[in-house]
């Protein structure tokens, strides 16, 4: 009974190794998963939810504002598998996400550039330059897309439970060391541990709820989840979004009672 | 570098004890003002208006000018504190401030509240300093058709900018013209709409309209909504100013874009503070990282709207001076302040008048600066007089007000006209009209007026005039633009939705 959340790098091994410790503790394995399931639940491209998350933030999309649905849809189907339990979670900010829920493992697999470039000519069939401009790209624009979103530098060391460098360890000594640590007291899932777990991904689908519907896409409003009781707080711009965000979450089957502290923008007095 | 020596002179006139000393008093008196729900800074300026009639021009704008500089530094105290906004350009603050002071971090809020207006003020000065000796030697080559066309450029901005109903901002400035269009003809000086009396030939005082509407209309309001005062206690230890320095250095871009759109929209002639401060807000939490924390306690939401309405009600004196034409609200009652001090509003004041100019100019450093540390040493003072039961606070608003009233030409026909718009003010809130067109209507009414006749002297009766000059032409092509704004935006959604079918997203 866990989660275990892989942040990878190209080249990293981090898939191969997120299989191997699913494939030995009889795991789901979830990784592209994620981000199609998403863009089927909210229709929309996948091609967009990816960007989000692989690709640095470009000017146009920055205005537009149109990254935060995104984002939020992403969001909600991370916390909606990682419920499922029992699964390995690779990529899409499950690392990030999944702090302070305790059953949930984070793992970072990393490795110097130069031996990611090596596995990533090996496997695209590309010549040695190519590839290490792959990999700095690649983290150079993932590093840059985290700043954006979640102002943090991914490669930092004290997100993750765990730092994996493949550059001498191998795929299964890295496997057996993640699936020794995860069976330790501080990765058992507890009813305190579960229920956080279960009251973020509530409030996490509301959200996308939220930023699915025409009328309540523009807004921004902060979601707390306790015991099925929902606080809506923060600021909208009108009464008639407020009505529609409340009406929206109302609607939202399982919610024992929603309390709305929603304040209205307005100044004619 | 004429610019710095004018303002060396400037600051020889504004550091005379008596002037400093005036400008304590008005930054003491505009903080009290800021506090006390029931009375704004524009009702504030009026009611206290008639105190200058016995002051010198120069020490009478300092004095005004000092109680906006308090009441702007004033709001947020209620904001933070009470849940309350003191002043409407603080109604945001109350957003992130009261939940931040609700956390025990009330110190801090304030600290952020008074530290980022602070600095949005002095950046809004020195640019001040800079932009309006030009503007004004400009506006020298104005004629009527540039005037006529300013002015509808100030009208446009209520319909197309200042939010609220349209409909309503247009009635609302016709009803000002109306009351402006009282009295004797500016041209052929035959009575008009006097009905025969006496008491009206003169028109409409503004002074006493504004008093009425914006000072007495509140107070009944006030008393109609009988607030209570329960908050949070608060008070600035050198720690928070500390942690507010820090953290504002982190957020210099909230405080940056809201100290140039405060700017900005101050000086657009008849959007103020309010409008700015809500602007400012709802674009620091659009391009926020997360903006859906925005209204649970982020100092950014603070940060973002304390420093548009500090930079605005800077901004709104800049046309004030150099074109005759208000920026704000409280900035036209300081235009009706010009005429009774025998002042000829406009951009020959700077050629006639430099130290009236230049000490208004210099007493805006000093007046913030004496704002930022009353603000920062005598919070607990200050929310101490909202436990003042408003029984008593009340009656004393509207004894004053009704003397400010009297004062202004002495007779007993302005009180009741003052009690008469007191009703009027209630009636228009209640129906959710906003006043500030109505004032800016009356006071620039006779202006408008005189600028749209000469223009048809000049042109022999045709519209042309207004379209053939360059500035003109620019001033009303975008007034237009701006009038025409609230129907072009209501096609935007249709656009967005054909966009958006477009590219294949979304649903419901």
């Amino acid at each position: 009974m866990a989660i275990i959340a892989i942040s990878r790098e190209l080249g990293s091994l981090g898939t191969v190794i997120g299989t191997e410790v699913a494939k030995r503790l009889n795991y789901d394995y979830v990784y592209q998963e994620i981000t199609s399931s998403a863009a089927r639940d909210y229709e929309v491209l996948e091609e967009k939810l990816i960007r989000v998350v692989e690709k640095a933030p470009r000017f146009l999309e920055k205005l537009s504002g149109d990254f935060r649905r995104y984002q939020v849809f992403v969001q909600a189907q991370v916390f909606k598998i990682a419920e499922k339990d029992n699964v390995v979670l690779v990529g899409r900010w499950s690392t990030l996400l999944l702090r302070g829920v305790d059953h949930a493992m984070r793992v970072r697999v990393t490795a110097p550039v130069e031996v990611r470039a090596r596995r990533v000519s090996e496997m695209m069939q590309v010549g040695m330059e190519r590839a290490l401009e792959l990999v700095r790209e690649n983290d150079l624009e993932r590093g840059e897309r985290m700043r954006q979103l979640y102002d943090v530098e991914w490669t930092a060391p004290y997100l993750y439970d765990l730092v994996l460098n493949t550059e001498k360890i191998s795929v299964k000594s890295a496997a057996a060391s993640i699936v020794r640590l995860v069976q330790g007291r501080e990765f058992e899932a507890t009813d305190a541990s579960k229920k956080k777990l279960h009251n973020l991904a509530v409030a996490a689908a509301i959200r996308a709820e939220l930023k699915a519907h025409r009328s309540t896409r523009e807004t921004d409003v902060d979601i707390q989840v306790a015991d099925g009781i929902v606080a809506l707080m923060g600021v909208v711009a009108s009464e008639a979004e407020k009505r529609a965000v409340e009406r929206s979450v109302g609607s939202i089957k399982g919610l024992q009672k929603v309390e709305s502290h929603l304040r209205v923008m307005e100044y004619v007095r | 570098m004429e610019s710095l020596s004018n303002l060396f002179m400037g600051f020889g006139i504004a550091l005379t004890p008596y002037n400093v000393m005036i400008a304590s008093a008005g930054v003491f008196l505009g903080i009290i003002i800021g506090v006390l729900p029931g009375l704004g800074g524009t009702s504030g300026v009026a009611i206290l208006l008639p105190l200058t009639f016995v002051m010198a021009p120069t020490s009478a704008i300092i004095f005004l000018a000092s109680v906006y500089w308090g009441a702007l530094f004033g709001g947020a105290i209620t904001s933070i504190l009470f849940n309350i906004p003191g002043e409407p350009w603080s109604v945001a603050t109350t957003f992130d401030g009261y939940p931040l002071a609700k956390r025990g971090r009330a110190g801090y809020a304030l600290a952020v509240a008074f530290i980022g207006g602070f600095f949005a003020s002095l950046f809004s000065v020195i640019l001040f300093s800079f932009f309006a000796p030009p503007l004004a030697e400009l506006a020298l080559k104005f004629g009527p058709p540039e005037y006529f066309a300013v002015m509808l450029l100030a009208f446009s901005t209520f319909v197309g900018l200042a939010g609220g109903s349209p409909l309503k901002n247009l009635v609302s400035a016709i009803l000002g013209f109306l009351l402006a269009s009282v009295g004797l003809d500016i041209v052929t000086g035959t009575p008009r709409l006097t009905f025969d009396s006496i008491s009206l030939l003169s028109g409409f005082s503004f002074v006493t309209v504004c008093i009425g509407l914006f000072g007495i209309g509140e107070i009944l309001l006030c008393a109609e909504e009988s607030l209570e005062f329960k908050g949070e206690q608060g008070k600035i230890g050198l720690k928070d100013i500390v942690i507010t320095i820090r953290d504002m250095s982190h957020r210099w871009y909230t405080w940056l874009t809201g100290s140039i759109l405060g700017f900005w929209i101050g000086v657009l002639p008849g959007t103020g503070a309010t409008p700015a401060s809500f602007m400012s807000y709802g674009m620091a939490k659009q391009y926020s990282r997360y903006p859906e924390k925005f209204g649970t306690g982020v100092m950014e939401g603070v940060l973002a709207t304390e420093s548009a309405a500090h930079a605005a009600g800077i901004g709104a004196l800049l046309p004030l001076v150099t074109l005759g034409v208000p920026g704000s609200p409280t900035a036209a009652v300081m235009l009706g302040g010009l005429y009774i001090w025998g002042l000829q509003p406009g951009p020959l004041l700077f050629v006639e008048k430099p130290d009236f100019v230049w000490g208004l100019i210099a007493s805006m450093y000093i007046g913030n600066i004496v704002g930022l540390l009353m603000c920062l040493l005598l919070v607990p003072f200050f929310a101490i007089i909202l436990r003042i039961p408003y029984a008593i606070l009340a009656p004393v608003i509207v004894l004053v007000s009704s003397v400010g009233a009297y004062a202004v030409s002495n007779r007993m026909f302005d009180v009741w006209l003052m009690l008469f718009f007191g009703v009027v003010g209630y009636a228009f809130k209640k129906l959710q009209i906003p006043l500030a067109p109505l004032a800016i209507g009356l006071v620039l009414g006779d202006m408008t007026e005189t600028a749209l006749r000469q223009s048809f002297i000049m042109s022999h009766g045709s519209l042309a005039i207004f379209f053939t000059r360059p500035i003109a032409a620019t001033c009303t092509l975008v007034a237009l633009f701006l009038f025409s704004f609230p129907t072009l935006r209501l096609m935007l959604p249709w656009v967005r939705d054909r966009l958006w079918a477009a590219q294949g997203v979304g649903k419901g």
